[in-house]
């Protein structure tokens, strides 16, 4: 077995951070600055401005003359809050899987309602955190985590194609 | 019957500092940068929930009273919190009179939470 290694694992790590609510952004850039320097944060507010970047990071894959200020971060990860202004987390999730992105999602809610977990969950999301307590010095490792899991998952959907 | 003011403050002060304990791994700075920046958001969300009641924007006032469930918790100010649980819960189901009755409770919260 290949032990996982790369960006994400240990080294930086660049998160697309969806979030509509001002103090839930500074918190959290805040808190992951302290605790986590290399974790880095593009913040957007809405649902239709994630996917605007999303589409953007997409095309930048399949174009490499692009001009360095037209690029947006490589992304490893999508931090999203469930309930935003425009729509829900749960949209720009499908707007990653749909496309198939190689990105892991990670939806952040204050909502503990095991549905929600589950469905999102069962959407594609990577991990589901609750806003509860000492979630803030969670959040590192349970993003590191996040992007294990997505990464493994990569690589059990890529398997049988190494062995045909 | 109102709880006197001198228990209140106590029971926001333990509030306060148990959110420091729980919440943020007994940071006091990052607890108190945290505030400073929500008491600049209460005061654009207390126009935004008297505007969502005046125009009957139950999706507006569901969705301010959720962020504002979470900021409330987050800081330790558990009623306010509680309040705000109840406006987005009846805001969700639509009733439009019980939420704004309660938003009025909310308001007189934050606005305590602005002063210096």
């Amino acid at each position: 077995m290949t032990e996982q290694s790369g960006p994400g694992m240990t080294g930086a790590l660049q998160v697309l951070y969806v979030e509509d609510y001002a103090p839930s952004v500074v918190l959290t850039r805040d808190s992951l600055m302290r605790r986590a320097p290399d974790i880095h944060l593009d913040v957007v507010a809405t649902v239709g401005q994630a996917i605007e970047r999303l589409q953007r990071f997409e095309a930048q894959a399949d174009d490499p003359g692009l001009a360095e200020s037209e690029r947006t971060p490589r992304y490893d990860l999508v931090l999203t809050d469930l309930n935003l202004t425009d729509g829900s987390g749960l949209d720009v999730l499908a707007h990653v899987r749909t496309r198939d992105l190689q990105l892991a999602v990670v939806i952040l809610s204050a909502s503990n309602e095991e549905d929600t977990a589950i469905g999102a969950r069962d959407a594609g999301a990577d991990a589901y955190i609750v806003k509860g307590d000492a979630y803030l010095s969670r959040l590192p490792d349970d993003l590191r985590a996040a992007l294990a899991h997505f990464r493994t998952k990569a690589t059990l959907r890529a398997y049988p194609r190494h062995r045909a | 019957m109102a709880m006197p003011q001198h228990d209140q403050d106590a029971d926001v002060d333990a509030g306060v500092a148990a959110a420091i304990a729980t919440q943020f791994g007994g940071d006091a700075v990052l607890y108190h940068a945290y505030a400073a920046t929500c008491t600049v958001q209460f005061v654009v969300d207390r126009a935004a929930g008297r505007a969502a009641c005046v125009a009957g924007d139950l999706s507006a006032l569901r969705l301010l009273a959720h962020n504002l469930k979470s900021a409330l918790g987050l800081l330790g100010h558990d009623r306010a919190s509680s309040v705000a649980a109840h406006i987005e819960e009846r805001a969700g189901a639509g009733d439009l009179h019980a939420a704004c009755l309660s938003w009025r409770s909310l308001d007189a919260a934050l606005s305590r939470l602005e002063a210096p």
